[in-house]
């Protein structure tokens, strides 16, 4: 027919994996983002010093060769503390959108595939948190419920999902009119298999850059609520619980070492999630063809 | 005695028009509005109409793609569905019916999920009705593609890999992987280039003689359908208007639609002289259609009666139907 | 003696894409007499529309631009003009009908909002002129109750009346050339025709020239006085209407002519070209035709033939006719 010699066809998951490449933002963002979990799992390995051990006679020392990033106002050394607060941050991250993930995509999944009553139910619910001031919410349940890594997770977690159950339930429902669903009907494929077979794969575009950029979300709450004292505790590191040592005016103006470091942190991790996620977006738009 | 595959009687399809805070029903698009037809085993069944009669509608009825307001559907003897006798097929006996019962979208750009190789969208079929075991799909795929005339090498590729009147092949491959005895070609060419067309339609001509099919050919263009084929249905607002052999109503138009219809073809030939029957306006809404026939508002022989009477099927000759107060 | 209104000389407009430029339009020349309705025909892909774009200068930015060749529209020289000249003739001396009457007008402004614009730009009317004028243009492409249409959304007329609407925005600055993109591809047949109908009597009274661009053999044969036959950027045959349907000398006018269904007896096998059309890509060696060509000949696989003359006012690019006296 034609002058074929390629066998092996280019998926479309292939195509996008080619398409990320090119992207050098979003290869940046990717790479900055592996070292970063690589230094949080090694975390006890590659750390000079212990996490909480406490050096009383070096409160507030400026950075020596000893102590690459000086120590803080308890005497602890600041660098490791900074490694161990990745583990915590990102973990808070990923696991809120994990958990953000999962309730969005199945309310939306049902919600668009059944319509009806269900889907009015569910999208009014979702209009019901979608007006709720989300900082304000997250700061009386925090408050509540108490300050604690998992409180955190979940707060981030269950506060996410309301706009990805709309994205996802936008794109079932585009799906749903689709004629290859219609072929798959006439094939005699029933709706569980409809569903997981062609819809499911077919909307992960949309969850997989929506899922990205809520961890760089998940990262920001976790430093909000730990600033204000809501989040993780003393003597755990997280970045946020670091940062808040800058609430103190003295240490905002003389000791730059203490604050400084986690908010860098957080800005290259946040940043570089954003990149790889719009890298993401672009990569698995089916539009955008080149 | 001629052997009918599918006999569709009364059929009907309403699409329900929601309205108002509580989205309640206020009125309905008649798409289909009580259509009846027969099909004769081993021909080309052509539906043609302008866009918005229903003919999608109802090739989709038929197959039970959509749920039928009304009427009922017969397949090779057997009753599909009978609304007015609460008649419907089991689950069971709704999967052995889609094996024999297929359909052939228009836009090959979109009939065929963008995330699976050919060999998966071929065999999917196989796979669920057990006709196939998963290491055989392959050599199955195969065999299809190259009797659709594409090259077996392609079955790991994906549909994007491929062009228009390609992946018009690769759907009807799909359609033809389940043996079915039945097809519903939904204006399978209207979206292909014309040198292309030509190609998709001598294949289905051939896959037909090759393998016995029967077809409905839903179409727009009235030059397909009079090559194409065997019999003919004219529709206009969800209801037939005129049905006969392709010869016979391509040389003897009763109904002034047809003839409208033949007559706005564009000349094949520069120094052809057409008689032309300009109609006035568009096709009316089917949500509000015209009292009476439908066609009186547009048409150039209306009279009294057909502003508040609406006509009935009548058979001029033999195998040749026709729905106007004129005749 | 009509003079040329139009004339393209060698216009190669290239995209840009990741693996690197691609020529789109190859080498085009054509030219447009006055009042005249020229047809370009040709399967999708062939850059039939490029064309009709890179005469508006409305190429795709920033992919899209003319790499070389000329424009010559009334004397003028398009290809060197600056954006507001540029903007000063299209709709004025220009217009342009595109194939979806549905995307072409904006939802959120009346038919009558939309037409008095085009006006504004042009013309240099009061404001009871203007929706005047409006009026008499509604009234002239045909549409009943003008004056209500004037007042409404693009969203309450059917297809075939936008399509009028846009003829009627067309029209209203009284262009010397009309480019019409598939302008009934969209349309049901009956209503097909009576745009057809509409845009003849229309050319006929305003003098217009028309450059129409179909894949559809039957509309040219309806409208046009000359075509030109596009395959992959180039010209292929440039020929009057009469001639292309009676005596086709290229091998795919003769296949695009073949595949035509009409004219076919039920039985009668269909003859088609072989395989389809490369991408741009892909372009095959010598002529871009000869992979599906039927009479290829050794000479086709290597070099690229010329539009040549072959006989008064009928120009092939093929290698069949350059050597006999034809």
């Amino acid at each position: 027919m034609s002058l074929m010699t390629v066998e092996s066809g280019l998926s479309p998951w292939k195509i996008a994996t080619a398409k990320l490449k090119r992207n050098k933002l979003a290869m940046f963002g990717l790479f900055v983002i592996s070292i970063l979990v690589a230094l949080a799992i090694l975390a006890p390995v590659i750390t000079p010093y212990e996490r909480d051990r406490i050096d009383m006679f070096k409160i507030y020392e400026s950075p020596t060769s000893e102590h690459k990033l000086g120590m803080d106002e308890m005497g602890r050394d600041v660098l490791t503390r900074l490694i161990y607060g990745a583990r915590i941050s990102i973990s808070v991250g990923i696991v809120s959108t994990i958990i953000a993930v999962v309730i969005g995509v199945i309310l939306g999944a049902v919600a668009g595939y059944s319509g009806s009553i269900v889907d009015s139910i569910i999208m009014r619910i979702v209009d019901v948190f979608m007006c709720f001031p989300f900082f304000l919410i997250a700061i009386v349940i925090a408050g509540i419920l108490g300050p604690s890594i998992i409180n955190l997770m979940l707060i981030s977690g269950l506060l996410n999902w309301p706009s990805l159950t709309r994205i996802v339930r936008a794109e079932v429902l585009s799906l749903k009119h689709c004629e290859y669903i219609e072929a798959a009907k006439a094939l005699g494929l029933n709706a569980r298999k409809i569903i997981f077979k062609h819809i499911i794969p077919n909307t992960l575009a949309p969850i997989i850059v929506y899922a990205t950029l809520g961890i760089a979300r998940g990262i920001l709450i976790e430093a909000g609520l730990s600033f204000l004292g809501l989040g993780v505790e003393q003597p755990v590191p997280s970045w946020g619980n670091m940062l808040s040592a800058a609430q103190n005016f003295t240490t905002l103006t003389t000791y730059w070492w203490v604050w400084i470091p986690p908010g860098f942190m957080v800005l290259v991790t946040v940043l570089s999630i954003n990149f790889l996620g719009d890298g993401l977006r672009d990569a698995l738009d089916p539009k955008i063809i080149q | 005695m001629t052997e009918y595959i599918l006999e569709a009687n009364n059929l009907k399809k309403y699409f329900p028009i929601f309205g108002g805070v509580f989205s309640r029903v206020e009125g309905y698009v008649k798409a289909v509005d009580d259509v009846t037809f027969k099909i004769r085993k081993g021909e080309t069944f052509g539906l043609v109409g302008e866009s918005g009669c229903g003919k999608s509608t109802t090739g989709r009825t038929i197959l039970n793609l959509l749920k039928p307001t009304g009427g009922s559907v017969t397949f090779n003897g057997k009753v599909i569905f009978d609304v007015e006798n609460k008649h419907t097929l089991n689950k069971k006996e709704t999967r052995a019916l889609r094996r024999n019962m297929q359909i052939i979208f228009q836009d090959p750009g979109s009939c065929l999920d963008p995330r699976m190789n050919v060999a998966s969208l071929i065999g999917e079929g196989l796979l669920e009705h057990g006709l196939a075991k998963k290491r055989e799909i392959m050599d199955k795929a195969v065999e299809l593609l190259e009797l659709c005339g594409l090259r077996g090498e392609c079955v790991h590729r994906y549909p994007h890999e491929f062009s228009g009147g390609q992946r018009q092949r690769i759907a009807i491959a799909r359609a033809l992987a389940l043996a079915p005895k039945f097809i519903v070609g939904d204006e399978p060419i209207a979206a292909l280039d014309v040198s292309i067309q030509a190609q998709v339609l001598t294949l289905m001509q051939e896959l037909k003689e090759k393998l016995g099919l029967t077809y409905m050919f839903i179409s727009h263009d009235l030059g397909v359908v009079k090559y194409f084929c065997d019999s003919t249905c004219v529709m206009y607002l969800g209801s037939i208007v005129e049905q006969a052999s392709s010869e016979r109503l391509f040389s003897n138009p009763l109904h002034p639609y047809t003839k409208c219809l033949l007559a706005a073809i564009p000349k094949s030939n520069p120094r052809e002289t057409k008689e032309r029957i300009i109609l006035s306006g568009d096709v009316p809404s089917p949500a509000d259609p015209p009292k009476g026939c439908k066609f009186h508002t547009r048409c150039p022989q209306a009279k009294d009666i057909c502003k508040d009477t609406v006509p009935l099927m009548k058979e001029i000759a033999t195998d040749h139907h026709v729905c106007c107060h004129l005749y | 003696m009509p003079e040329a209104l139009l004339e393209i000389q060698d216009l190669v407009t290239s995209f840009k894409t990741t693996s690197g430029l691609q020529r789109v339009l190859d080498g085009i020349n054509l030219s447009l007499r006055r009042g005249e309705i020229l047809g370009l025909v040709g399967e999708s892909g062939c850059g039939k529309s490029i064309t009709s774009l890179s005469i508006m200068r409305l190429l795709p930015q920033p992919y899209g631009f003319i790499e070389n060749g000329k424009i010559l529209f009334n004397d003028k020289e398009l290809t060197d003009l600056s954006i507001p000249e540029m903007e000063s003739i299209r709709g004025n001396e220009i217009s342009m009908i595109f194939q979806e009457p549905m995307t072409a007008l904006n939802p959120v402004f009346t038919i009558g909002n939309q037409i008095e614009e085009v006006l504004d730009i042009h013309q240099d009317l009061k404001k009871r002129d203007k929706k005047e004028k409006c009026i008499e243009m509604l009234k002239l492409v045909g549409l009943p109750r003008a004056k209500d249409v004037y007042n409404e959304y693009p969203h309450q007329l059917s297809g075939g009346m936008r399509q009028r609407v846009m003829i009627a925005m067309a029209l209203s600055c009284e262009p010397r050339l009309l480019i019409a993109d598939e302008p009934t591809t969209a349309l049901d047949v009956t209503v097909q025709i009576q745009i057809l109908e509409l845009m003849k009597s229309l050319q006929k009274d305003m003098n217009t020239s028309i450059l129409l661009i179909t894949h559809d053999l039957g509309v040219i044969a309806e409208m046009c006085d000359r075509v030109a036959v596009m395959y992959l950027g180039k010209i292929v045959e440039e020929t009057t209407t009469v001639n292309i349907f009676d005596n086709p000398l290229h091998p795919y006018s003769q296949g695009l002519l073949n595949s035509r269904l009409g004219n076919i007896q039920k039985g009668e096998k269909l003859i088609c070209i072989p395989g389809m059309v490369p991408t741009l890509s892909d372009k095959p060696q010598g002529c871009f035709f000869s992979p599906r060509c039927s009479k290829c000949i050794d000479r086709c696989k290597t070099d690229m033939p010329e539009l040549n003359e072959v006989k008064p006012g009928h120009k092939v690019r093929c290698w069949l006719y350059v050597d006999e006296d034809y």
